[in-house]
C-alpha cells in the first residue's frame, strides 16, 4: 500500500465509520418514538460522585430500575421457566456446568399495576419480618422504606427475542419500555445494554441548577446523605427503533406542599438496649 | 548495490554483515592470518562504505552498534509519547465537551482523528526513521476510539463489537501505509478482541461476555496467527512478526488461564478430562511454538514459547506441591528448574543462532 492509498483508505475508513454511527442515531429516531416515558429523578438520577470532577464537564443521567428485587435477598426475582426457554437457555444444563448470559428485548414498565404489586408484595413480606423479630428486638434491617419513597418505579415485567410479540403483550408506550438487557441462566436480568443518558447543553440548565444546590447541601452539611426526599426534576425519554433513548425535556418539579407517603412515617423505635451495627 | 533489497529488516541484515565482516577482518588483520594489500583493503572499504550509504539513505538502517540501541530508545519514546499524547487528547474533549453543543461536539470528534491522520502522512513525508510517525499514527488511532466512543456515549448508543473492528482496520492501514509496527500492534489487538467476540455473538451471548471465555481468544489468535500465512507480506515482512506475536501470545494466554480455571472452557466435556486435557496443551503448546520458531528461524515465537512453558510449569508445581511440600523444599525445585530452563535456553539460542547463519 503507497503512502497517498494509506491516506486516502483511511479517511475513507474515518468518514465511513462516522456516517455508519450517525446513520444508525438519524434511523433510531426516524418517524414516530417506539415510546416515550415521563421519568423523575427516582428512574434518573444524577451521579453525585462526579459531581465536583471539574475534568469532566458532561452530563450523563444514570437509568435506575428495578429487576424485582426479593425480600432479604440481594438477588431479584429470576424470570419464569418458559420465558428463559424463548430466549434459548437449557434449563437443566449437565452438572458442574453453566449456560452463558444471553443478550434479549426487556420490557420495564413505569409505575404501572407491575410496581403496585411489588410494592404490596414487599410490604407484605417487611410486615411479617417485623412481627418475627418481637417487639424486645431490634427492627430488621431493610432497604424497603428508601425503595418505596425514593427507589425507581421503573420495573422489570418481561423478556424476550421478538420485540413486536413483547410490545403487543405491553401496548401503553407511555409505560412499556422495551431495551436490550441481558439475561443470566438463573432467570435474572443483570443489566440493561445502556444504562446512562447524555443530557444535551439546550436540556441542561435545570439539571445544573440541582447539581448546584446538592453541591451546596452538601458543602454546608459535611457528610450528608441522600435522605428520603420528593424528586426535584421530571424528564420525558423517548425510546427509537433500535430501543436507543434521548431526553427530550426536562423540567423542575415544584416542591411539594405535603410529604408525600412514606416521608412522615417515622422508624420503628429501638429497643430501649440499643442496636448494635 | 549489490542485490535487490526488498524491505527495511533485510537492509538492516546487509548492515549488520558488512559490519560483522570489518570486525573479523581486522581481528584477523591484528593476528595476521590475514592481511589484505592495500590496494583490495581500500577497494572493499570503499565498496562498503557506498554500500552502507545507500542503505542508510534508502532504508535509514542504523550502521553502528550504538544506534541500534538508540532506535530501540527512539520506539520506546515514541510509544510513550503516544500513549500521554493520547490521553492528553481524551482528557482535553473530557474537559470541555459539556459545555459544546452536539453538532460542535460532533464535528470535533470526527475532525479529530482526519486532522492526525494528515500529521502521520506530512511526518512521514519529512522523517525517514519513521519515529514521529509512528507517534502520530498512534494518535490517530486514539483519536478513532474517542471519536466512536464519545459519539456513543452522545446518542446513548448500544455498544457494539463492531468498533473494535473499525479501530483494527485504522491501525492496520496506517501500518501498512506507513510500514510502522506500533499502530499494527494495536490494531491487530483490537482485530483479537473483535474475533473473540464475535464467536460468543454467534451463540446469542452479549459480546462483552464473550469476552470473559478463554477459548474465544485461543481461536481468535489461532485466526491472527494464520493472517501471515494466508496473506504474504512480500514489500513488508517486518509486519509479520506483530500477528505472529500477538496470536501466540492470546493463544498460550488463553491455554495457562485454562489449565488454572479449567471450569471457564465451554467445551462440552466432564471437568476432570477438561483439565487433563488443558494441563497437557499447556506444555504442549509452548514446545510446539518453540518448535516451530526453531524450525522457521523465528526467535521472537522461540522466545515467546519458552517464556509461557516456563511460567505453565512454575504455575502446575505451584498447584501440585505447595500446599503439602515444605516450602523449602518447594522453592528450591523453583531455583533447579530455572536453572535446568536456562540451560536449555542458552542451548536454544545457539542453535537458533545457527540456524540463522546464511
Amino acid at each position: 500500500m503507497t503512502k497517498l492509498r494509506g491516506l486516502l483508505a483511511g479517511l475513507v475508513l474515518i468518514v465511513l465509520a462516522n456516517a455508519a454511527v450517525l446513520a444508525g442515531v438519524a434511523w433510531n429516531r426516524r418517524g414516530e418514538p417506539e415510546a416515550v416515558v415521563t421519568l423523575t429523578e427516582r428512574e434518573l438520577q444524577i451521579p453525585w460522585d462526579a459531581e465536583a470532577d471539574e475534568d469532566d464537564t458532561g452530563l450523563i443521567l444514570r437509568l435506575e430500575w428495578n429487576p424485582r428485587w426479593t425480600a432479604g435477598s440481594a438477588t431479584p426475582a429470576a424470570l419464569p421457566a418458559t420465558t428463559l426457554r424463548e430466549l434459548g437457555f437449557r434449563l437443566a444444563p449437565p452438572p458442574g456446568r453453566t449456560e452463558p448470559p444471553r443478550t434479549a428485548w426487556v420490557v420495564l414498565e413505569m409505575e404501572g399495576e407491575a410496581w403496585q404489586r411489588w410494592l404490596a408484595k414487599r410490604r407484605r413480606e417487611e410486615d411479617e419480618r417485623r412481627r418475627k423479630a418481637g417487639p424486645g428486638d431490634c427492627p430488621p434491617v431493610s432497604d424497603f422504606e428508601q425503595m418505596e419513597v425514593r427507589g425507581s418505579r421503573l420495573i422489570l415485567v418481561d423478556a424476550g427475542l421478538d420485540r413486536e410479540a413483547l410490545r403487543r403483550r405491553h401496548p401503553d408506550r407511555s409505560r412499556s419500555l422495551i431495551v436490550p438487557g441481558v439475561v443470566q441462566a438463573d432467570g435474572v436480568v443483570s443489566e440493561l445494554q445502556l444504562e446512562s443518558i447524555h443530557v444535551p447543553l439546550r436540556l441542561r440548565p435545570v439539571l445544573d441548577e440541582v447539581v448546584k444546590a446538592e453541591e451546596v447541601r452538601r458543602h454546608r452539611i459535611a457528610g450528608a446523605e441522600d435522605g428520603p426526599r420528593p424528586p426535584r426534576y421530571r424528564a420525558n425519554v423517548a425510546f427509537g427503533r433500535r430501543g436507543e433513548p434521548w431526553l427530550v425535556r426536562v423540567e423542575k418539579l415544584p416542591p411539594p406542599l405535603t410529604p408525600p407517603a412514606g416521608f412522615a412515617s417515622a422508624p420503628r423505635p429501638a429497643p430501649p438496649g440499643g442496636c448494635s451495627g | 548495490m549489490t542485490e535487490p533489497l526488498l524491505s527495511k529488516p533485510e537492509a538492516q541484515r546487509r548492515a549488520d554483515r558488512i559490519a560483522a565482516f570489518r570486525a573479523e577482518l581486522a581481528a584477523l588483520e591484528a593476528g595476521g592470518v590475514l592481511v589484505l594489500p592495500q590496494e583490495q583493503r581500500a577497494a572493499v572499504g570503499r565498496h562498503h562504505d557506498e554500500a552502507l550509504r545507500e542503505l542508510a539513505e534508502r532504508f535509514d538502517v542504523d550502521v553502528a552498534e550504538g544506534e541500534k540501541r538508540l532506535s530501540v530508545g527512539m520506539w520506546v519514546a515514541s510509544f510513550l509519547g503516544a500513549t500521554a499524547l493520547a490521553l492528553s487528547v481524551f482528557l482535553f474533549f473530557q474537559r470541555f465537551w459539556g459545555l459544546l453543543t452536539t453538532p460542535v461536539q460532533v464535528a470535533i470528534l470526527v475532525a479529530a482523528p482526519v486532522v492526525a491522520l494528515g500529521l502521520t502522512e506530512l511526518a512521514a513525508r519529512r522523517e525517514r526513521t519513521g519515529t514521529f510517525a509512528s507517534l502520530l499514527g498512534l494518535v490517530t488511532l486514539a483519536c478513532f476510539v474517542l471519536d466512536l466512543v464519545m459519539l456513543g456515549l452522545i446518542f446513548n448508543i448500544v455498544p457494539s463489537a463492531n468498533a473494535l473492528l473499525a479501530w483494527a482496520l485504522l491501525g492496520m492501514v496506517i501500518a501498512y501505509a506507513y510500514g510502522l509496527r506500533l499502530p499494527l500492534a494495536a490494531g491487530v489487538v483490537c482485530l483479537l478482541l473483535w474475533l473473540a467476540a464475535q464467536v460468543g455473538t454467534w451463540s446469542g451471548m452479549p459480546w462483552d461476555s464473550s469476552l470473559g471465555f478463554p477459548e474465544h481468544y485461543a481461536l481468535a489468535g489461532l485466526a491472527v496467527l494464520a493472517v501471515p500465512l494466508v496473506f504474504k507480506h512480500r514489500r513488508r515482512s517486518e509486519l509479520e512478526k506483530v500477528y505472529r506475536l500477538v496470536g501466540l501470545i492470546a493463544v498460550l494466554s488463553a491455554l495457562l488461564w485454562l489449565s488454572s480455571d479449567w471450569h471457564d472452557s465451554r467445551l462440552p466435556l466432564e471437568p476432570e478430562l477438561l483439565k487433563i486435557l488443558y494441563q497437557v496443551l499447556g506444555f504442549a503448546a509452548p514446545a510446539g511454538a518453540i518448535a516451530a520458531g526453531l524450525w522457521k528461524r523465528w526467535g521472537d515465537m522461540v522466545y515467546v514459547g519458552a517464556t509461557f512453558f516456563v511460567i505453565h510449569l512454575y504455575a502446575r508445581f505451584f498447584d501440585w506441591w505447595f500446599d503439602w511440600m515444605p516450602q523449602y523444599l518447594f522453592f528450591l525445585i523453583l531455583g533447579l528448574t530455572a536453572v535446568a530452563a536456562l540451560a536449555v535456553l542458552v542451548r536454544l539460542r545457539r542453535a537458533l543462532a545457527a540456524r540463522r547463519r546464511p
